[in-house]
């Protein structure tokens, strides 16, 4: 397994520096220029835009401005660093590692998908076992037009809504933000008031998603006659459903995590915005729209790496909930 | 603090006659108080246009109630972040709203009139011939670890500006600075080398704390301090910075105009404008500034069914114009012979006869554009009745430079028609368009995608402008991309518009031949004129820089703009704060929201 982790990830060296060269090419091509961005205001001259594109490495040819960013201004004439030295090279705007800028905000990120993928996992699961179980019911007719509902709803939408009744007509919980402001100890309680809308915005796609295999899934695998030993044997209709037949129609399901993570991090981009979430959402799309091309190569990284480690604990998990399966 | 009186403004009535042909009358009732340390009664009457807008403010005198309420955390909203909290390396306004309330300048604004008063700086001098200022600086001014401020931070902090190393945004501020240098520890002395009259409102940057960034300027950028300061001159000091979500400040007990009432200032970051509101309707925030136009009406709303909420509306310095290549987009050229070949602008390299734009080129044809806009339609469908008429190109809040004495374009289609029957231009086919020597009267006109406003303005003038035989293609692009087109000078028009500008009305880089440089220069109209070009020059130059003797140049370059048409001026926006009547001394203005913030205080 180690040997198979370790070819993986020197696997990904290469795609994630294609990806970066890609990126870079089609960063370029699109119109815009940074320092016009930058200084986008009639109190600078034209002296300035020229002095400011020398010491951002922006006067260079493209393949210049593409090693600067990798092994940083080797004639010593511009300001910027490269990616090599360790911190993703320094963005034009906010004249700080880029590296940082991510540090500050990956974690907000990480937790918002986090919840969200177990929020959604598990209601997916269970609503997704009970439709199985509870075929053609109320319930089940319920569940599925929630999980049509939930896939076709427009996240942005779903989410002012909810801002609209939850915080302003309501006061029940809050705006945007993650924490609360001006208070010396934050509870497990206030981290919930803040994390509850956003994350379950970002998460009504993954139950739709999961709810709609799983009962697929269930429904396949209840006919199965190991299914019907376990009722032979007089099991508890509770331990029949989750531990017998979910367990395996979890296996398919287990290979649409990784697209699943992928997708969560990147849905997480537009509810960020909304509910004025500080993770890499914001950074991320003000960073295209200023052309601040070091942010946006480091994010595409940031973003290649989740792919290639979305797919790789798909590969384990896979292992892990089906032990005939082995990796090689 | 026996000394000390309550105003309570009540009532505070402003009658807004805005001018147009449609004139239209603004009331509105306003409470506010402030702590002051003198009673101060004001009227001040404003003159737009040669018209009346004029601002009547009765103040009552009221007993304040002592002590003043002490601790309470204010809550800022706004719709980005800050960058970095150096004002030397400061660039957005987001991170100058923050960083104003800890690092303070030799110099700021007067919060009603915009002229330059002493921040720091108590007082300066100006030698005879103009080109030496000054600077004594205040002597009960300290940092908040005790160090008293000296020349020696000033000094620093400008050479830190002008610093390779850096690459300071605000360097070319001092592009007329000499030199700069320590009298002794409370004189600081900048030499000129050239008469420049906007050199005191450059020269307000924040000063930084040479003992806490060192002895070199060079280490600046990678400075810990830049994201945390640990030690600073104005009314608060830094506290914590959540990045996109907020940074809060903490009263500093040092500040030498006397130690804030609240405990904290805090700038909260939400997504947008419309989740500020959210943000303050849910008493999130305690005040937010502006509110959108389209969410006036809202404020509007809340406060007339008794939501106790105050808006103070004023005029923005800043302006939504149309803009128009005067040169062909298909041949971009610099505005200035390049004698020495060098590729920039030397001293005295003279203007260089442009390739005029095939149908922009023709004053004609702007004079018709600029007759047929609905200056007030735009107003009142786009900017939902928040903004006023502006004449050209200096803005009303700069009083002492607009001129009052010409009146606005406004719409006259039968006029419009008429000058372009005269100049030649007609409709020979029929088909609604009009041509002229086999050039159909077609032009695109730009603006950047998903700003409404701007779109809908696009939208209105495609209508009115077809209406007299001109063809409008919109495009409406991604920001980056209409700049890129813009500086680039590969436009035909655009609706563009520019905010929180300078108090000083002299624009050089919009419209002097020296800044018309594509893909650098902001002359992106590719404007020449050697009236302007004289009244700009001499408007900088006038030894003491007396408003009142620079004034006539900026009123003969507003006559000049308004006649060549380089741009058609649309609008002033009406800008506004709103806050919580909780907070009390709030005192918004154009120039300034929080000059008196350590006044500021909660009633409850």
């Amino acid at each position: 397994m180690t040997t198979y982790l370790f070819r993986r990830l020197l696997q990904a060296i290469p795609t994630i520096f294609g990806v970066t060269l890609i990126s870079f090419l089609i960063m370029q091509a699109a119109p815009g220029d940074p320092v016009q961005i930058m200084t986008f205001s009639p109190t600078f001259t034209a002296a300035d835009r020229v002095r400011l594109a020398h010491e951002l490495c922006l006067d260079r040819s493209l393949p210049e401005q593409y090693l600067v960013w990798l092994v940083g201004d080797l004639r010593g004439e511009c300001q910027m660093r490269g990616i090599f030295r360790g911190d993703f090279g320094e963005s034009f705007f906010e004249r700080r590692p880029v590296l940082e800028l991510f540090m500050e905000r990956v974690p907000a990120t990480l937790e918002l998908t986090a919840v969200a993928l177990i929020l959604g996992g598990t209601i997916g699961l269970f609503v997704g076992v009970l439709s199985a179980v509870k075929r053609a019911t109320l319930f089940d007719n319920i569940a599925r037009l929630f999980s049509v509902l939930f896939d076709a709803l427009p996240q942005f939408w779903f989410g002012l809504l909810l801002i609209m009744f939850f915080s302003v007509q309501l006061g029940w919980l809050p705006v945007g933000g993650r924490l609360p402001l001006n208070k010396p100890d934050i509870t497990l309680v206030d981290r919930a008031r803040h994390l509850a809308m956003p994350s379950f915005v970002l998460a009504i796609s993954w139950i739709a998603l999961m709810s709609r295999f799983m009962r697929a899934e269930t429904l396949e695998v209840i006919r199965q006659d190991y299914v019907r030993t376990a009722w032979a044997k007089g099991l508890e209709p509770s331990k029949v459903y989750f531990k017998h037949a979910a367990r395996n129609a979890l296996v398919p399901i287990v290979t649409i995590l990784g697209p699943a993570i992928t997708s969560l991090i990147t849905g997480a981009v537009v509810i960020e915005r909304i509910f004025s979430w500080p993770g890499m959402g914001r950074l991320t799309v003000d960073a295209v729209s200023s052309r601040d091309y070091p942010i946006v190569m480091g994010s595409v990284i940031f973003g290649a790496l989740v792919v290639i480690l979305g797919n790789l604990l798909s590969d384990f998990l896979l292992v892990a909930v089906d032990p005939r399966i082995r990796l090689q | 603090m026996s000394f000390q009186r309550s105003i309570r403004l009540w009532p505070l009535t402003l009658l807004l006659f805005l001018l147009a042909c449609q004139p239209q009358t603004i009331v509105e009732t306003v409470e506010v108080t402030r702590m002051v340390e003198n009673t101060v009664v004001e009227t001040r009457v404003i003159e737009v246009a040669g018209e009346e807008v004029a601002v009547e403010v009765t103040r009552v005198v009221e007993p304040t109630a002592v002590p003043v309420p002490q601790g309470g955390h204010v809550i800022y909203s706004n719709f980005a972040d800050a960058n970095t909290f150096n004002p030397v390396l400061g660039n957005d306004q987001a991170s100058s709203d923050v960083y104003s309330l800890m690092f303070l300048g030799l110099t700021q604004l007067d919060p009603f009139s915009g002229s330059i008063v002493g921040d720091l700086a108590e007082s300066w001098d100006i030698s005879e011939d103009g080109l030496t200022y000054t600077f004594h600086l205040r002597p009960d001014a300290v940092w908040s670890d005790g160090t008293p401020v000296t020349a020696q931070d000033v000094v620093f902090t400008f050479d830190a500006i002008n610093n390779d190393a850096v690459a300071s945004p605000r360097r070319g501020d001092f592009a007329s600075v000499a030199s700069w240098a320590v009298v002794d520890d409370q004189t600081v002395e900048v030499t000129m080398s050239a008469l420049d009259c906007t050199i005191l409102a450059n020269i307000g940057t924040g000063i930084i704390p040479a003992h806490v960034y060192g002895s070199d300027p060079t280490a600046i950028p990678e400075n810990p301090e830049n994201t945390a300061p640990t030690v600073v001159s104005g009314p608060f000091q830094f506290q914590e910075w959540v990045a996109d979500d907020h940074v809060t400040l903490a009263a500093n007990p040092t500040y030498f105009r006397g130690a804030p009432n609240v405990a904290t200032w805090t700038m909260k970051v939400y997504a947008d404008q419309s989740a500020e509101l959210a943000g303050l309707l849910a008493g999130e925030a305690t005040y937010t500034s502006p509110v959108g136009p389209a969410f006036v009406s809202v404020i509007e709303g809340q406060i007339a069914s008794g939501t106790p909420l105050s808006m103070r509306k004023y005029f923005d310095n800043g302006f939504t114009f149309l803009g128009y290549n005067l040169a062909n987009p298909e041949n971009p050229q610099n505005g200035w012979d390049d004698l020495d070949g060098d590729g920039k602008y030397t001293e005295g390299e003279p203007p260089l006869p442009q390739d005029p734009h095939p149908i922009l080129g023709d004053l004609a044809v702007r004079q018709a554009i600029a007759n047929s806009i609905d200056y007030q339609g735009i107003i009142n469908q786009v900017a939902f009745g928040q903004g006023g008429p502006i004449v050209a190109n200096v803005w009303p809040s700069i009083e002492w430079a607009y001129n009052t004495e010409l009146e606005p374009y406004t719409q006259d289609l039968d006029k419009a028609r008429q000058i372009l029957d005269d100049a030649g231009w007609v409709d020979s086919d029929g088909d609604g368009v009009r041509e002229k020597d086999g050039k159909r009267l077609s032009l695109s006109l730009m603006t950047n995608a998903g700003n409404e406003k701007r779109e809908n303005i696009g939208v209105l003038l495609k209508d009115v402008l077809a209406q007299v035989g001109i063809e409008i293609q919109l495009d409406f692009l991604e920001f980056g991309t209409v700049v890129q087109r813009l500086v680039g000078q590969t436009y035909d028009m655009i609706v563009i518009g520019f905010g929180g500008g300078a108090p000083d009305p002299d624009d050089t880089n919009l419209f002097s031949y020296i800044n018309d440089e594509p893909g650098a220069g902001f002359n992106f109209a590719s404007y020449y004129n050697p009236v302007v070009e004289e009244n700009l020059a001499k408007g900088k130059a006038v030894a003491g820089c007396a408003e009142a003797e620079r004034a006539p140049y900026y009123h003969s370059n507003q006559v000049e703009i308004y006649n060549d048409l380089p741009a058609s001026f649309l609008h002033v926006d009406l800008e506004n704060t709103v806050w919580w009547n909780n907070l009390e001394g709030i005192d918004p203005n154009v120039w300034s929201r929080e000059y008196n913030v350590q006044e500021w205080y909660f009633t409850n």
